[in-house]
């Protein structure tokens, strides 16, 4: 099957601070795609540069029929970003708007759909995460976890081809990150969609990703099945980066 | 003992009312143009344009900086001579004032939108929509609640600072007063009215303020999280 997203030799730095050097990968349609490595390897970058929120200083992206190079007025950002969504570690909720209305906003102002249309599509998506009775709710009322299931819902309602999830569970209690996994898990089975997950949730990634891709100091150290990634790593470095992650745990 | 005489206010009291809807009109010409060319000025700022950003720059820190008493009597004595140019004192006043609000709320404008975390952005861009639509349906609403309270004091400052403008013979408050003073001889009560009259003016501008507040603004804005 040909690749839906390329990445070619991919470098970012910022003011001299080299994030990324020289990332390549391919990832087929409807994968799961875990990013694990420890901070400050570049993971959220790699995913900020894949819908375009972060420009890129060499390599090539191929990216659901769009290809992002550094001159980036030979693509439009904009549609790229209807097809790729993303979900954010802080939710980046919009507080003076409704939990409906944050969902509807660009459905409606973007893919133009009508209000009503919009309306019984996005309590649609908020079945799916579990919070129909919060439709009318203002975001500062809910918890964390419900947050970040609607941040997911709002991805959703633009029915994008690719998902990216950048550390969507840090910046909740412990007692939440289940209730936002459990979502995730259930859009990574329909397989509809091609997921890519920044996540320090090891059990997680193992658990819905179809290849993990462990980053260090701005490279790909390892890319492989979750079962050969975690239970037989071929490198030091993820040996390493394994055992102290799961000291923690 | 000062023997108080309040029939004269009683009697002159069509003086007052002129002169309060005098300052009133002037501070309402005045916060509508003052807001529009702030907002403007606000935009030029932050334009990628680097000469406009600049002008936007220099005009701010200048009119910032200007004392409105100088400004006015430099624009209603130095502006006939060099420009063979000569406004009513009331459009004086108005250009003025305008001058140093716009300065004012253009910087006031400007912390407000920066006061709106990244983030917000960020999920706005992330979703397809446009910088404009991102600013109008995302980042404006919040900023301004924010700017409210802050664009208020400026409001109610130009409202006392129209009274600077009876030194160029504009028939404000102040100025019908300091006449009626002149030909009454009642400093005291005329004084103490026209104190009593601003704070009067004044007083709707906070009721006003709080009434918008809670009608429109009941969310919490995302820096305030």
């Amino acid at each position: 099957m040909l690749p839906f997203i390329r990445v070619e030799n991919l470098h970012k730095e910022f003011n001299s601070l080299k994030v990324l050097k020289g990332v390549s990968f391919e990832v087929s349609k409807g994968e799961v795609i875990a990013v694990i490595g420890p901070s400050g390897s570049g993971k959220t970058t790699l995913l900020r540069c894949l819908n375009g929120l972060q420009n890129i200083d060499e390599g090539k992206i191929e990216i659901a029929d769009f290809t992002i190079t550094k001159e980036k007025e030979f693509f439009d950002v904009k549609k790229l970003r209807e097809k790729v969504g993303m979900v954010f570690q802080q939710f980046n909720l919009w507080p003076h708007k409704t939990v409906l209305e944050n969902i509807i906003l660009a459905p409606v102002k973007v893919k133009s759909h009508t209000l009503e249309d919009a309306k019984i599509k996005a309590n649609v998506f908020l079945k799916r995460v579990g919070l129909e009775n919060k439709a009318h709710h203002y975001i500062s009322t809910l918890s964390g976890g419900e947050q970040q299931r609607v941040a997911i819902a709002r991805a959703l309602a633009m029915e994008p081809d690719i998902l990216l999830f950048d550390e969507i569970t840090s910046a909740l209690d412990p007692e939440l990150v289940g209730e936002v996994l459990e979502v995730v898990e259930e859009i990574a089975k329909e397989k509809n969609i091609t997921i890519i997950i920044v996540t320090h949730q090891i059990g997680f990634a193992r658990e819905v990703a179809d290849r993990v891709i462990f980053m260090d100091k701005g490279s790909i150290v390892e890319i492989g099945k979750p079962e050969q990634i975690f239970i037989e790593p071929k490198e030091e470095r993820t040996k390493q980066f394994l055992k102290r992650i799961l000291r923690n745990k | 003992m000062y023997n108080w005489n309040w029939q004269t206010i009683y009697l002159y009291r069509s003086v007052f009312l002129q002169g309060a809807w005098l300052t009133l009109y002037l501070t309402l010409v005045v916060v509508v143009i003052g807001t529009l060319l702030g907002s403007l000025l606000a935009i030029l700022k932050k334009s990628p344009n680097k000469i406009l950003a600049i002008f936007a720059n220099a005009y701010i820190e200048v009119f910032r900086a200007l004392p409105i008493l100088v400004l006015l009597i430099w624009i209603y004595y130095v502006m006939p001579i060099l420009f063979d140019w000569k406004i009513n004192a009331f459009w004086v006043a108005v250009i003025g004032i305008s001058l140093h609000l716009s300065a004012f709320t253009a910087e006031t404008i400007r912390a407000g939108v920066e006061s709106i975390p990244k983030g917000q952005f960020e999920s706005g861009h992330a979703l397809g929509l446009s910088l404009k639509q991102i600013m109008i349906h995302i980042v404006l609403p919040q900023a301004i609640k924010n700017m409210i309270p802050n664009l208020l004091g400026l409001y109610i400052n130009e409202l006392k600072n129209s009274s600077l403008a009876s030194v160029i013979a504009v028939d404000d408050l102040l100025h019908r007063s300091n006449v009626l003073i002149s030909s009454t001889y009642r400093p005291l009560e005329i004084y103490t009215t026209i104190a009593l009259v601003y704070l009067i003016l004044i007083f709707p501008f906070i009721i006003l303020t709080r009434v918008v507040e809670k009608r429109y603004f009941k969310f919490t804005s995302a820096n305030q999280i």
